[in-house]
């Protein structure tokens, strides 16, 4: 936490910073000074500041039928090619009620395992492209 | 996949399962690929308070990535602030 950095508040060289953490299902935001080890909340000059989250969320539930908004033409927020894995998990959940077909869900609970490892991937690299070794060559 | 067509796959192995059951193992589903995968992102903004200290996530939230603080310099730059490892040893609940 210790260093110098331009605080943007003061327009000069600080010590102290502006952290974030979380804490009790909400974030926290307080400007830290190292020295004093003192945290300081927000205060008037940052009143109406804009702050930022960027964050992993879950995909927006679908409406049950009984409830308004409900709709057969929702889609799931995952890209198309997973959702063969969300119904795979639901169907397995289905055939779990039933001890003799336990087995049918065992099969569908290694599909959606395929599609969580297939969606990991996709999410760590394909949108910034594939990770690439790049080996150092001596001219 | 329209959720119509989910819901007819999955009553081709449970013919005998209502609807409603049958969304309510599709959110399941999605919440635990959600949680797994990490595969939505999204940002959203908030105001900063005078004298608040703690801003509540919504539920949809799974983790933090990072955060911006809005520039005092009065243009629009957002400058990244770091995450602190734990959480202030002085407690201030506001």
């Amino acid at each position: 936490m210790a260093g110098t950095y331009v605080d943007t508040w003061s327009n000069r060289f600080s010590s102290n910073q502006w952290v974030w953490w979380t804490e009790r299902d909400a974030v926290g935001i307080a400007k830290f000074n190292p020295n004093t080890e003192r945290f300081t909340s927000p205060a008037t000059a940052q009143a109406g500041k804009k702050v930022t989250l960027f964050y992993y969320k879950k995909a927006a539930q679908f409406t049950e039928p009984s409830a308004a908004g409900f709709s057969w033409t929702a889609v799931s927020d995952f890209p198309s090619q997973f959702h063969d894995y969300v119904v795979a998990k639901a169907i397995a959940l289905g055939y779990e009620k039933k001890p003799e077909t336990i087995q049918l869900a065992q099969y569908f609970h290694e599909k959606f395992e395929k599609g969580v490892k297939e969606g990991r991937s996709f999410a760590y690299r394909a949108r910034a492209g594939t990770v690439k070794y790049i080996k150092a060559v001596d001219f | 996949m329209k959720l119509k067509e989910m819901v007819e796959m999955v009553q081709q192995h449970h013919p005998d399962m209502g609807v409603t059951e049958i969304v309510k193992m599709l959110n399941i589903a999605q919440d635990e690929y959600s949680q797994r995968t990490r595969m939505l992102e999204k940002a959203t903004q908030f105001d900063l308070a005078d004298g608040q200290r703690y801003y509540a996530l919504d539920g949809a939230i799974l983790e933090i990535k990072s955060v911006d603080m809005e520039a005092a310099d009065g243009s629009a730059d957002h400058v990244n602030i770091p995450k602190l490892v734990g959480r202030p040893i002085r407690r201030d609940l506001t």
